[in-house]
């Protein structure tokens, strides 16, 4: 977790955040561009669609900007972004949970979509990434959050406990659990999902997590590089 | 090992801490335990096709949207403070002259005496004179609220304050108003 580049960028931060307190709104902007993705992918994991998504991602840094003078430098600036993000997803889904209550007050326009008459065509626009967010989102909430701070960011079980305020017991609790229902959910929905054995070893000399220094994968270099 | 244990040490299998002597015993396990194996299977399943699953990016000009939005909520807030302070500025000053008003114009001067006493010679002499004052000025200011709540100066007054104290109140409203619409639509 030494690699310079992870200390450039993190000095990179320390020096946006610093100039956005000043009253530089360029610099405040340069932080929003940097993890606009993050950010927006922490949040459509969470909520699964994309519209809530981006609503959640824009009040996080409207949450971030005022909240900007209680950042601690000493921590990883992605860590409190995310924390933020987190605890903004979660606070959506309790809302949702209660709202599901009354039926009235459902979307007409929902049920219309996912009845839609042929379900082949849906399956065509379908891709697998939108599958895969189907099945993410049959994981209850508690167990979501470490999995995708765990696979999306890289985190490992002690950032996942700065991040969630979890225990170190309940972050790995939550993760086996989360991992072991969610190969469940996989199994019983969509098998085709389910690498070969070979495909699997290639997939993970490819990818590992453990790499992946501290605010996520592609997402982090394409943002950096849109900056 | 038992099938407890394997399950637990699945978890730092796939995570990358395993003690090698672990490992030995954990393979040993998977080979003798068809449950176990399957769950270990599945585990590993699930993590490469999440290890695959892509990063979902935001539309194309999301970021420049997102920081308007916080900077304009910014200034908002800054805009609070500034009305705000007015009103409550208003608030004092109108409280100020309506005490004033129904002070005598004796116990006014007991006021400044006690601001100077400082600076004069004589302190100890100065200071009891300005607490005689000090308790005449309250006596006064008690018994022109109890001649004015029979006189025809109690109406007026409690018109200003209240005059005041609804003004204030319609600020604060309007503002706290404008900036909770700002922070709701996008
Ligand atoms: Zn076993």
């Amino acid at each position: 977790m030494n690699d310079p580049d992870m200390a450039a960028r993190q000095h990179q931060e320390r020096m946006w955040v610093e100039a956005a307190l000043a009253g530089d709104e360029r610099a405040f902007e340069q932080l929003v561009a940097a993890y606009a993705t993050p950010v927006y992918n922490l949040a459509y994991r969470m909520l699964g669609d994309p519209a809530e998504a981006e609503d959640a991602a824009q009040e996080t840094f409207i949450r971030v900007y005022r909240r900007l003078h209680t950042y601690d430098p000493s921590r990883k600036f992605s860590s409190w972004i995310l924390s933020i993000a987190s605890h903004h997803c979660i606070d959506r889904l309790r809302r949702r949970r209660h709202r599901h209550v009354s039926l009235e007050e459902m979307p007409p326009w929902k049920p219309l979509v996912s009845q839609a008459p042929d379900p082949e065509e849906r399956a065509v626009a379908r891709d697998e990434s939108a599958r895969l967010q189907a099945l993410l989102d049959d994981l209850p909430p508690d167990y979501r959050l470490p999995l995708v701070l765990h696979y999306w960011y890289g985190l490992s079980y002690n950032e996942i406990c700065e991040v969630t305020g979890l225990s170190l017991s309940a972050v790995k609790t939550r993760l086996h659990r989360a991992r072991l229902k969610f190969a469940d959910i996989m199994r019983a929905r969509a098998p085709d999902l389910i690498p070969s054995a070979g495909e699997r070893r290639k997939r993970a000399a490819r990818k590992a997590p453990a790499e992946a220094n501290g605010v996520g994968r592609a997402g982090t270099a394409d943002a950096h590089r849109a900056v | 090992m038992t099938c407890q244990e394997a399950q637990e040490h699945m978890m730092g299998a796939l995570d990358g801490h395993m003690p090698d002597t672990e490992r030995l015993r954990f393979q040993d396990h998977l080979q003798l335990c068809r449950e176990c194996a399957q769950t270990w299977l599945a585990l590993q399943q699930v993590d490469a096709v999440l290890r695959a699953a892509p990063m979902a990016t935001p539309p194309a000009n999301f970021a420049r949207r997102a920081s308007r939005a916080a900077l304009e909520t910014g200034q908002r807030q800054h805009r609070i403070v500034g009305p705000l302070l007015l009103g409550v500025g208003g608030l004092l000053v109108s409280l100020l002259f309506v005490f004033s008003a129904l002070l005598s114009g004796g116990s006014m001067v007991a006021v400044l005496t006690l601001l100077l006493f400082g600076q004069l010679p004589g302190m100890t002499e100065a200071l009891i004179e300005g607490m005689w004052l000090l308790l005449r000025m309250v006596w006064v200011a008690v018994d022109v609220w109890r001649t004015a709540f029979w006189g025809p100066l109690f109406w007026p007054v409690v018109a200003l304050v209240a005059f005041s104290a609804a003004i204030w109140l319609a600020m604060t409203y309007i503002t706290l108003r404008r900036s909770w619409a700002a922070a709701t639509v996008r």
